[in-house]
């Protein structure tokens, strides 16, 4: 493929930005939506130059192409509106695991122990609601398609850490940190299970990231 | 020739799925195939391509996972899914049946005339 032939005064990536800053301002359109837009774009660029074209014609031409943005989002809003049980979801796992640090904090041997019923009263909400968001947690985990919408957490750190946020809340509802600890082999035998459990269900319940490449 | 914006929806679903039958693909891609297959008589407004595919996803039909392209960019792929073949065939089955119709009509008004 031909070089990209560079136009006089033209700034291709100063003019792809603020391309991409009027997508952005489109409420429809998401970051990954304005991402997956961009890289049409610059095929298309890329596509047009090895013809022959100018970078700048071959912007303009694609954009157009493209089509107009608030067209675009129109089109967009109408498959839009999944994104809702997502965030509310993500949402509890990350309260989740902020109750889990709070938690297990209990281990470091500086806690400030004025917090300590304070914490064991907000550890005593009723186990089905831990239920729920492990399950929640857990579905994120092994299916981002699960609704549609969920499919935006495919990472696999965002896989390890719902899989850790849950396996400490196991620990936790299984056992309990008594009131005084002192031996780090006890911090440690108390906090590797967890981890271990997360590896263990990881390698069990691998993401599906191997799938077939194309080109 | 442009298709009107009611047939450019309606048949957008079953080319779609036909051309990931094919082999996984990418919005581009995709684009370029339907036009080069068309012999450029079917023109889309490409950007409308991306909603179709999300809502393909949504319904469970294609997947979408984001690699990374032969050119070092990042790209999200789409690929077919079971449920995906199966109602790609029901669509083919749908539009023989109006192509037969169509056939069937324009022979009998030949014989007609």
């Amino acid at each position: 493929m031909r070089e990209l032939t560079p136009s006089h005064g033209f700034d291709l990536e100063y003019t792809i930005a603020s391309w991409r800053a009027q997508l952005s301002c489109q409420q429809n359109l998401g970051d990954q939506d304005v991402r997956e837009l961009e890289g049409h774009l610059r095929d298309g660029i890329e596509r047009l130059c090895s013809v022959g074209l100018t970078m700048e014609e071959a912007f303009w031409v694609t954009a157009k192409r493209l089509g107009d943005p608030t067209a675009l989002s129109l089109e967009f809003a109408k498959v839009g509106g999944r994104e809702t049980p997502m965030k509310a979801i993500r949402a509890g796992i990350g309260v989740l695991a902020v109750l889990q640090i709070v938690y297990w904090a209990k281990l470091i041997p500086w806690y400030p122990w004025e917090f300590y019923h304070a914490v064991d009263n907000l550890m005593a909400l009723p186990n089905y609601l831990f239920v729920a968001a492990g399950f929640a947690g857990f579905a994120i985990a092994v299916r981002p398609n699960i609704f549609g919408g969920l499919r935006k957490i495919t990472k696999w750190f965002n896989f390890s850490g719902v899989l850790l946020v849950l396996a400490f809340t196991l620990a936790q509802r299984i056992g309990s940190v008594p009131d005084r600890v002192s031996s780090p082999l006890f911090v440690l035998s108390i906090t590797a299970p967890p981890f271990l459990l997360a590896v263990l269900l990881a390698a069990t319940k691998p993401m599906d990231d191997n799938r077939r490449k194309v080109s | 020739m442009k298709l009107s914006k009611d047939l450019v929806a309606a048949s957008a679903r079953p080319l779609v799925l036909a051309i990931l039958a094919r082999g996984d693909g990418y919005g581009y891609a995709i684009i370029r195939d339907i036009r080069a297959l068309s012999g450029g008589q079917l023109e889309w407004t490409e950007g409308m391509l991306y909603p179709v595919l999300h809502r393909l996803e949504q319904e469970g039909l294609i997947a979408s996972q984001w690699d990374v392209a032969e050119n070092g960019r990042k790209r999200k792929y789409y690929r077919l899914k079971k449920d995906g073949s199966r109602a790609l065939a029901h669509d083919q089955e749908q539009w023989g049946i109006v192509q037969a119709v169509l056939q069937r009509l324009r022979e009998t008004s030949a014989c007609a005339s």
